[in-house]
């Protein structure tokens, strides 16, 4: 099996984008498997509109479990298995509540042990003024991951104003890097997405 | 081989930084930068990794498993005796096999074990988790459980019992064998088959004592009884734990978490109600009630009981559906499990 993780700070759209590309491929009731802090895993299902009414919330680390929804990719005769990894998201500092530390502990740990990891980027976060264009948390995240070699940045929110703009600056600082321009909302660019998960499985 | 062993040091220092993160004691940017440091440092790694590593079966551990598991240890409510002799043999077993690395004199592991309190009071469930987590240190094979009690030791004929006793051994080799209420091997006598059973399970201990933990488990007096009567096998179950009857306050935290892992919430009365409950059921019977199993029962009494209360009511709802209110909890009480 074949395990993506989505991972990437608090309120960039982690959740939505594996709900949506989730039904984008084809997925109509989706199957939460949520990694509980006791160690066990639980299910849970979904339509992808209860999904999203469900787990999608403007509050940030609304995302607490780790959870992952898993997809069956034909390839030759047989399926394969491939698992979105949807991770709490990694906020600066020492967060004062223990149990989402455990999550962003066990979102770190996942870093290392994913096939891919997706980074995904607000690209309303890009900013030319500052001295490092991304945030710093972004900065350490990207330097971690990308040490392993399946790293890929998804730059979420094109559809908003000067994300293009801001699209432009990140590829010119990271021409080696992989980056695939998205709106999880309102599905764009998961074509490419989906081409890029496909060379994984 | 090489390669091996450095993963697992690598996987060591991941996993007491990620710690040190999650008691707070550091920020996530110094997390990083220790987790990044150590990555850019691997090839400085090298010179410092002893040369003789011995290759063993089952030697790479995999620390993020043992962690899940030490994890779901602590989450257990209760038992902190029990957990820090746990604990304690971990760190016993995880210097050993690193002396044994280093070309240092290790001492024979022996980790047979007596357990000794009411039923209900965890012994099962931790039983289960020192096999996964003896696994994870490589000391057993495959850590599985397997459950054994008079009826599956003890033959009916002349030399049934040996072969019977054998037989289970054998299915348990890689494992642990946890004989439940293992006092009933010593009564009956002289006569009696048991002692056959004792004796067979004995030699087992030495011939396989690399391959098999067992756990004697029973309550308190008959096994402290069944120990006196059988000095041989006093001495060799060193271990012995004790697993103290839960208060009525971590009941109710058993109850809670159990109903929490379900999916359920109790209203406030139904809280109250519950303390009631178990207190009751406490002085009915105090050793074989009112332990852990009884409050399973109780909880997935309850939740039969919600389900068919909801459905009169015909009025479904998240809330309704999560909420368990103080009717459902009522009904009889259980005598017995």
């Amino acid at each position: 099996m074949t395990e993506c993780l989505v991972t990437g700070m608090p309120n960039v759209g982690k959740t939505c984008f594996v709900i949506n590309f989730a039904e984008y491929m084809g997925l109509k009731e989706l199957k939460f498997y949520i990694r509980q802090l006791a160690g066990y895993t639980s299910v849970r299902r979904y339509s992808p509109e209860d999904a999203r009414n469900e787990l999608i919330s403007e509050e940030s680390n609304f995302t607490r479990e780790i959870q992952s929804v898993k997809l069956e990719i034909p390839s030759g005769k047989v399926f394969k298995e491939l698992e979105i990894i949807d991770s709490c998201g990694l906020s600066e500092g020492i967060h004062p509540d223990a149990e989402i530390r455990l999550a962003m502990a066990q979102t770190i740990r996942l870093i290392r042990e994913s096939n891919l990891i997706l980074h995904m980027i607000d690209l309303t976060n890009i900013s030319k003024e500052e001295e490092d264009i991304l945030l710093p948390l972004d900065r350490m995240i990207m330097n971690y991951a990308s040490l392993e070699k399946n790293y890929a940045i998804l730059a979420n929110k094109i559809d908003l104003h000067s994300a293009k703009e801001n699209l432009k600056i990140l590829r010119e600082n990271f021409i080696s890097k992989k980056i695939i321009p998205i709106s999880a909302l309102y599905w764009l660019g998961f074509q490419e997405v989906k081409r890029l998960v496909l060379n994984y499985v | 081989m090489y390669n091996l062993y450095r993963n697992d040091e690598r996987h060591l220092n991941h996993n007491v930084i990620l710690e040190r993160f999650k008691r707070g004691e550091i920020s996530i940017s110094h997390a990083f930068n220790l987790l990044t440091g150590l990555d850019d440092n691997q090839e400085g790694l090298k010179e410092t990794t002893p040369v003789n590593v011995i290759e063993e079966k089952n030697d790479y551990q995999d620390a993020n498993k043992l962690n899940q598991y030490l994890e779901e240890m602590d989450n257990l409510i209760g038992l902190e005796k029990v957990k820090e002799l746990v604990k304690e043999f971990i760190a016993f077993l995880q210097v050993q096999k690193i002396r044994r690395q280093y070309g240092l004199k290790s001492q024979p592991v022996v980790l047979h074990m007596i357990f000794k309190g009411n039923p209900g009071t965890g012994k099962t469930t931790m039983a289960r988790l020192i096999g996964k987590i003896f696994k994870e240190l490589g000391f057993l094979e495959n850590g599985k459980l397997i459950e054994g009690e008079r009826a599956d030791l003890v033959g009916e004929y002349i030399g049934h019992t040996a072969i019977k006793t054998k037989k289970l051994i054998q299915k348990a080799l890689g494992g642990v064998l946890f004989i439940d209420e293992a006092y009933s091997l010593a009564r009956g006598g002289e006569k009696d088959f048991g002692k056959e059973a004792i004796d067979t399970m004995v030699k087992a201990m030495e011939d396989y004592k690399d391959r098999l933990v067992i756990i004697l488990a029973g309550y308190r007096e008959e096994m402290d009884y069944f120990l006196e009567s059988n000095p041989g096998l006093r001495s060799r179950f060193a271990i012995q734990l004790d697993f103290p009857d839960y208060t009525i306050d971590e009941l109710v935290k058993i109850a809670e978490m159990m109903f929490k892992e379900r999916e359920y919430i109790l209203d406030k009365e139904s809280k109250h109600y519950i303390y009631r409950v178990l207190t009751q059921m406490r002085n009915q019977d105090g050793r074989n009630n009112g332990n852990a199993r009884t409050v399973r029962n109780l909880v997935e009494r309850a939740i039969r009981h919600q389900a068919r209360r909801i459905l009169q009511q015909g009025n479904l709802n998240r809330r309704t559906l999560i909420t368990i209110k103080k009717e459902d909890l009522a009904g009889e009480v259980i005598l017995h499990d």
